[in-house]
């Protein structure tokens, strides 16, 4: 049997399952003794995650053993030889779109056997009923497979392999995917991704059973908090990749597929601090149920983005209309069902809380949902923008303001400046807001203490802003934009101060007020807030994380300073950038074991004067690539704790001169350590609690 | 919850969306504003494009640029019209990784009164594939099976079809026969220069993609070595 057919037979009845569940649960609901026709259901979704487990399995092998004979394995698999070639040829299973949707669907169906493990036999309404959802989400995925350019099964024409099973074309998998942050990064964005269907399959199961009380959220909050850390490292490993691999010197560029991943992560923000008011406040219910649903059509629209090259060319739906209504039915569909459910149980969603002021915990929690899901429904259409005339809805949106436009990274960043600025500045102030609020007289005694630490770490980011950032601003055309943007910056910088010193400041009086309290010292205090209200210090670092970022995403974006030059080839020949210094030593060619043709810049780098370090970037000749004069860089980045020297080495002209680029990014460090403490903080947060019970 | 709260969110709110939109509409003045998509052939065309600022996207022009130089220059055309329209790319800062003959660049900038383009983006398409194929198929193979190989880059070899070859610009430069005057007949464009020594049945080798109508679009033509 060839592995065309059997992986498609797997599939087969991959989605064979999923029916008989959805069916199984739907009837034993209803009967009487049906009981266990649902176990039954909840059995058969086992049997889905075994199918497409064997079906991944398949792939893998046929990867592993350089199995020609699946197109797919053709065009995706690595040319890398060595020790680590196996994880390579591993990550080819998810390096092209085919093979990625049976990714998603794998893990989608160990998120749905988890989810029947945890209700198995428990004959639980709602458990039942988010069993069915969820494997109705994969038999999506599963018929979406069945569609030829979708599927990951299918086979090479013979004539392209000669008769020792060598191939004849020799596609392969870009050699920019061949490294190490490119094979970590799609897993994890998939695990984030499939993830954040559970919140949508149990809120809509909770609509429909009309159970609307807090416990479809304790039954699905880690799974969600879970999902959105993984995604959010994913979205972080695309970055360092971006800013390792590519050498236009920069970490993110508002490109469709990394807004793609960012829209799901901007309302998972709102729907986790929804859940929160949810399950200890029995509020915002209605929120959070259209924040899953919301988060899951972005998800869905997502994967669209960047699997369909839909923003990418227009030309892409005239060979895949099935694909492309399958994926806008099914969003529209999912939003559909959950506005229905809305409305139908709009009397059980009035929930317990009462809004009783604007500046409140909840307010800034209902403000914290309002700008994600304006800045997420911003970005969305901003990516979508440019295929609004001639995309097959082009009759509903070829009027619609924009449309036709591709925006770019400062169409993107002038919005999200203010608004992210205006965000985080919520962000720091809700942890000191009270439930229902506070006398403005209470509010400035809660302030005190974290607005005199926002103080003294504003002195240090300003003193920073000062030394660091402004000496490398590249001044742009008139000084009515240069002042708008240190404007901008400062405020930004005041901010990312009250972000930083706020949690710092709940850690330190919160482990005070327990030592004093209980008598332990104040480490003891200290540390057992961190271990056991897991939760909140989570959130709380987290906070920390993301006001470090701030700072890096100010000095790393809005301070860039790039010098290009060609220097003539000879020993001694330099540029000089600022206090900096880049002198030539040689330039060295090399050709590695695999072919590749390698050339060496080497530099020293002199700072007022003095020689600190000797720098080698490299221009690489891939030999898959020669024909087309296509190459890759290797930069070399000076790391350090206020600014990153990011060098490129453009080859050798015509006239024998070496192309350099330079740039300064200042605070860069700052992006990447603000990151490890989100995910250290998120972390934290997402860590099992061992006992439900307690509320 | 109560009245007055209510009203109060609803106002803020409202000051909240307001304050978006004039931003939106602030950002959507000037350079950060959108750009039109449009091809090489439309810039070429069209005099209402010039001070507006556009994107196109194209494959680069074989020969139409120097490394190292600066500012860099480079010519661009319409995929599959390396003959047609160009667009001249003016780009002060770094060349990106990738960059060279045959890749897609996607420039975004503002179309000059010489018709040339100021970029101030310029990023190079992932190019997802590529290849050499080192034994070539045949002129049977995309005849009868073509549709295993559309739009996919593959060498095909065969031979120049009798009084076929025509000059650039007609739609068929020459057929490629299977057999030397005879055989299964495949029709190819090609807006390059023909080889020396390439006359009616030569064997020849071409790199290429077979289109969904049937005509092979030729990136290369040369002949082929064993027949030297």
């Amino acid at each position: 049997m060839s592995l065309t057919t059997l992986g498609n037979i797997l599939l087969a009845f991959a989605g064979v399952a999923a029916i008989a569940s959805i069916g199984s649960i739907a009837t034993g609901r209803r009967m009487r003794g049906g009981d266990n026709l649902v176990d039954m259901g909840h059995y058969l979704t086992y049997a889905v995650m075994a199918c497409t487990s064997l079906a991944i399995l398949l792939l893998a092998s046929a990867f592993l053993g350089n199995n020609f004979s699946l197109e797919y394995v053709a065009y995706n698999h690595p040319t890398v030889t060595g020790a680590w070639a196996w994880l390579y040829k591993l990550s080819g299973v998810w390096a092209g779109r085919e093979g990625s949707l049976l990714f998603w669907e794998w893990i989608l169906s160990i998120y749905a056997a988890v989810v029947a493990h945890k209700f198995m036999k428990k004959h639980d309404a709602l458990g039942s009923t988010a069993v069915a959802i969820i494997n109705f989400v994969q038999l999506f995925f599963i018929s979406a497979m069945f569609i030829k350019l979708n599927n990951p099964f299918q086979p090479l024409d013979p004539s392209y392999l000669d008769a020792a099973g060598k191939l004849l074309v020799e596609a392969a998998m870009n050699p920019l995917l061949q490294n190490p942050w490119m094979v970590v990064h799609p897993p994890a964005l998939f695990i984030g991704y499939a993830g954040l269907a559970v919140p949508f399959v149990f809120a809509l199961a909770a609509l429909i059973t009309g159970d609307t009380s807090s416990r479809w959220i304790k039954d699905c909050d880690r799974i969600t908090v879970f999902s959105w850390l993984l995604l959010g490292i994913g979205i972080g490993l695309g970055s360092v990749w971006a800013y390792v691999e590519l050498a236009f010197g920069g970490y993110w560029a508002w490109d469709p597929v990394e807004n793609a991943s960012l829209l799901p992560w901007l309302t998972g923000v709102a729907l986790l601090h929804s859940m929160t008011v949810y399950r200890r406040r029995e509020g915002f219910r209605s929120w959070t149920i259209f924040l899953a649903a919301l988060t899951f059509v972005l998800v869905l629209l997502g994967t669209f983005i960047t699997r369909s090259g839909v923003v990418a060319s227009v030309h892409a739906f005239e060979q895949d209309m099935l694909s492309f209504w399958l994926f806008i039915v099914m969003m529209a569909g999912s939003m559909f069902a959950v506005v229905v459910g809305l409305i139908v149980r709009r009397k059980s969603l009035g929930g317990a809380e009462t809004f009783e002021r604007v500046i409140s915990k909840e307010g800034s929690y209902y403000f914290n949902n309002l700008l994600m899901t304006v800045a997420a429904l911003l970005v969305a259409y901003l990516t979508m923008a440019s295929a609004f005339k001639t995309w097959p809805l082009a009759w509903l949106t070829s009027w619609w303001l924009g449309a036709g436009k591709t925006y770019g990274a400062a169409s993107y960043d002038a919005l999200a400046r203010p608004i992210g600025i205006f965000y985080l500045f919520i962000m720091s102030v809700c942890p000191m807001l009270a439930w229902g609020g506070s006398e403005p007289r209470e509010l400035l005694k809660r302030l005190k203490w974290p607005l005199i630490g926002a103080a003294g770490v504003g002195t240090v980011l300003l003193t920073l802003w000062k030394t660091s950032m402004l000496p490398y601003y590249q001044s742009s055309s008139s000084s009515l934009t240069s002042g708008l943007n240190h404007t901008i910056a400062i405020i930004g910088l005041l901010v990312a101060a009250l972000a930083i010193s706020q949690p710092i400041y709940m850690f330190i009086h919160g482990a005070r007020a327990r030592s004093a309290a209980k008598g332990e010292s104040f480490g003891r205090s200290f540390w057992t807030i961190i271990t056991k209200s897991r939760t909140q210090s989570g959130g709380y670092l987290t906070h920390l994380g993301m006001g470090i970022i701030l700072v890096g995403l100010i000095g790393s974006t809005m301070y860039v300073k790039s010098y290009t030059t060609a220097l003539p080839q000879e020993t001694g020949s330099s540029l000089k950038a600022g206090a900096y210094e880049f002198v030539l030593r040689s330039v060295t060619q090399k050709t590695e074991t695999n072919g590749d043709e390698v050339y060496t810049a080497s530099l020293d780098v002199k700072k007022d004067g003095v020689t600190e370090r000797t720098i080698g970037p490299r221009l690489v000749l891939p030999i898959q690539l020669k024909s087309k004069n296509q190459s890759t860089q290797k930069v070399s980045i000076v790391m350090s704790p206020v600014k990153d020297i990011f060098v490129s080495f453009g080859g050798i002209d015509e006239s024998g001169n070496v192309a350099l680029n330079v740039k300064f990014f200042p605070m860069q460090g700052w992006v990447w350590t603000g990151f490890v403490i989100l995910i250290l903080g998120s972390g934290l947060a997402s860590w099992p609690k061992r006992q439900r019970s307690l509320a | 919850m109560n009245k007055r709260a209510k009203q109060r969110l609803i106002v803020v709110t409202a000051i909240v969306l307001i304050a978006v939109g004039v931003l939106i509409y602030a950002t959507s003045q000037g350079s950060a504003g959108g750009a039109y998509q449009k091809t090489v052939a439309q810039v070429a065309a069209d005099k209402t494009l010039v001070g507006e600022q556009v994107q196109v996207s194209g494959p680069v022009l074989a020969g139409s640029w120097k490394a190292g130089q600066r500012p860099f220059v480079f010519k661009i055309t319409d995929q599959g019209k390396s003959d047609g329209a160009q667009l001249e790319v003016i780009w002060k800062g770094a060349v990106p990784s990738a960059f060279g003959d045959g890749t897609v660049a996607i420039v975004k900038g503002i179309v000059g009164d010489d018709g040339a383009l100021a970029a101030t983006s310029l990023v190079t398409q992932c190019p997802s594939k590529y290849a050499s194929a080192t034994d070539a198929l045949t002129v049977g193979d995309m005849v009868n099976k073509g549709e295993n190989f559309l739009d996919k880059p593959v060498k095909v070899t065969g031979y120049v079809g009798a009084d076929s070859v025509k000059a650039v610009g007609d739609a068929e430069r020459f057929k490629l026969t299977s057999e030397i005057g005879g055989g299964d007949s495949l029709s190819i464009t090609y807006s390059g220069a023909l080889p020396d020594g390439m006359k009616d049945l030569t064997k020849v080798v071409l790199s290429g993609q077979l289109g969904s109508d049937g005509v092979f679009t030729a990136t290369e033509v040369s002949l082929d070595q064993a027949a030297k």
